[in-house]
């Protein structure tokens, strides 16, 4: 686990900690969105609440400095003698709590022992990773794409990240630990880079060493339970024909929506893994694009990248990353159809590709967005039928300018979205 | 009912941070939660038979934070084009450094929501993958890129 890992894990485990507290120390919060809403439910934790509120009063004595996650009285070491003081107080209702917000933890630097020191403890290690990428014209991972993992972990789920300068902090056991590395190759989830095992040195023979130490793992492309793929080497030139065609991954997309490619959209800027690599090329993902190439003697990975260059749709003006498996290609062969699934590679955080493709932003909803709010989510409950054209009755003491809603329903009735369409609302 | 409420007991103030690190705001995702247990409540009995009631409940937390986040981008370019400021104050302490949560704010509202389940909760990729109802592939993709996206924001700012 290296320093950001462990800032973002004390953070989130600080905030839960806190929105523990809160349940018992500030029921406003919760109240108030009960009452609007539930208000029975507000009604579970109640008992609990009285208890342990009347206990932490006690504890804190009636003052009234807002409470520290690291400071607050259920931080303190001596929870249990100040439990047992107050009166009224269950222990096990703070035990139970304790148990279910536990402290934010204490983060281990490189090079520090675990304070758990057994036969077993892991010494942190920095080394930095110096790649070396076997094949030519695949797509290369970013350093940080790069995890590893180790041999003798007891945890298969343990992984460690590399930083974007190279380093990363490996746990040392003893001197038989070993390393791989691996790192995705997008677009493709049956297939990665991965390294050859690297053995560590010991760790105490590292101790008061300020030398990075170097590692060069050296990556093959490795698809499926490990067939290698050379993914290289041109080979003399077998002209053929192959036939593209393009699939999305978009298994991500925001609430399930499916987009799938607009025709004629897709500019494929980069190939590579050929001698044609960079042609710009546009697959039509209908019918597919025949491309003629110079094959490979063995079969091969191909990589594609480029931009939707769609202006409507969910991933207008996304990048994309595609890669196909390409057949050996041999004198005589048939022409072979590939179908390359792609993956976009939407990098604009705060930006709604759904929202924006389906409303028209010069068009904002006019005043009176509050009501419509509402209606929105009885729309998108699937309350009305928008098709049917409803009426609606708009508490709204501002002017409405012509606001209506536009639906966008999926299969799950989870997207809505603004649009000022021609209905019309009227105050009250 | 008892057993609803053990589990709203244990599950609220993990489900309240995923869904609060989601919208952007611990508060809100407090009220997101309580809206998310509510839904589970009215379905209890179906949810219950459910073999992880506790994922079902995220779903919805982090779909209702995604769903407001929408809508609080909609509202605030609506907001400022009649001149009138946001309404919304989403600024409040959060634990840890300010910097990590502005940056992790600037992440999309899926990448905090895996950032939250993966570190929160040490959840493996499958089963976030499972929570979030997205590919293995594309919640490695999201995280890594979250990653990449926090590491390069925060670079120069540790003090």
């Amino acid at each position: 686990m290296n320093a950001l890992d462990e800032e973002l894990t004390e953070a989130l485990r600080g905030e839960r900690y806190a929105v523990g507290a809160r349940m018992l120390l500030d029921r406003p919060a919760i109240a108030n969105a009960s009452r609007r809403r539930n208000r029975w439910l507000v009604a579970v934790p109640v008992a609990l609440t009285v208890i342990a509120g009347f206990a932490i009063l006690g504890i804190m004595g009636g003052g009234d400095e807002p409470m520290s996650v690291a400071t607050g009285p259920l931080a303190q070491s001596d929870k249990p003698a100040a439990a047992s003081a107050a009166d009224g107080v269950e222990e096990d209702v703070i035990a139970e709590f304790q148990a279910a917000t536990p402290s934010p933890i204490m983060a281990a630097q490189p090079g520090q022992i675990d304070a758990a020191d057994s036969a077993d403890t892991a010494q942190l290690m920095t080394v930095r990773i110096v790649p070396v990428f076997r094949g030519t014209g695949l797509t290369r991972p970013m350093l940080e794409d790069i995890t590893a993992s180790s041999s003798l972990s007891s945890n298969s789920e343990e992984i460690y990240y590399v930083n974007s300068d190279g380093t990363v902090d490996l746990p040392t056991v003893r001197d038989r630990d070993v390393f791989h590395f691996v790192a995705p190759i997008p677009g493709t989830p049956d297939c990665r880079w991965s390294s050859n095992p690297h053995l560590l040195p010991t760790a105490s023979g590292l101790e008061n060493s300020d030398e990075l130490t170097e590692l060069g793992p050296e990556f093959t492309p490795i698809c499926g339970q490990g067939d290698r793929l050379p993914g290289g080497e041109p080979d003399r030139a077998i002209i053929w024909n192959i036939v593209f065609r393009t699939e999305v991954n978009d298994s991500d997309a925001e609430n399930g929506e499916s987009s799938g490619f607009d025709a004629g959209a897709l500019s494929v800027q980069q190939l590579t893994g050929y001698e044609s690599a960079d042609e710009v090329r546009t697959i039509t993902p209908t019918t597919g694009s025949t491309w003629t190439v110079h094959g490979l003697a063995t079969t091969s990975l191909l990589v594609v990248s480029g931009v939707n260059e769609s202006q409507v749709g969910p991933y207008a003006g996304c990048m994309f990353e595609g890669i196909g498996l390409i057949p050996a290609a041999s004198p005589g062969s048939a022409d072979a159809e590939v179908t390359i699934t792609v993956e976009y590679q939407c990098d604009e955080p705060d930006t709604d590709p759904a929202l924006a493709s389906t409303c028209d932003s010069s068009r904002e909803p006019s005043p009176g967005f509050d009501a419509a709010d509402n209606l929105m989510d009885r729309l998108c409950a699937g309350e009305f039928d928008v098709r049917a054209g409803p009426a609606y009755r708009i508490n709204q003491t501002d002017a409405l300018e012509g606001l209506a809603l536009h639906a966008r329903p999926d299969a799950s009735q989870k997207l809505c979205c603004w649009s000022t369409a021609t209905a019309t609302g009227r105050s009250s | 009912m008892s057993d609803f409420e053990d589990f709203y007991r244990d599950e609220f103030p993990s489900i309240a941070v995923i869904a609060g690190t989601t919208a952007g705001s611990r508060g809100l995702g407090e009220d997101l939660a309580q809206e998310a247990f509510a839904q589970a409540a009215q379905r209890w009995p179906e949810i219950s038979q459910l073999d992880r009631p506790g994922a079902w409940v995220r779903r919805v937390a982090i779909n209702m934070a995604i769903s407001r986040r929408r809508r609080f981008s909609a509202e605030a370019r609506a907001l400022l084009r009649l001149d009138r400021p946001q309404q919304h104050d989403l600024s409040e302490h959060r634990f840890g450094r300010s910097t990590l949560w502005e940056a992790v704010d600037r992440l999309s509202p899926r990448q905090r929501a895996v950032i939250a389940l993966k570190y929160l909760e040490e959840r493996t990729v499958a089963e976030i993958a499972d929570i979030l109802e997205i590919s293995v592939s594309a919640t490695t993709s999201h995280l890594h890129a979250a990653r990449r996206s926090l590491a390069t924001d925060l670079e120069g700012t540790k003090q």
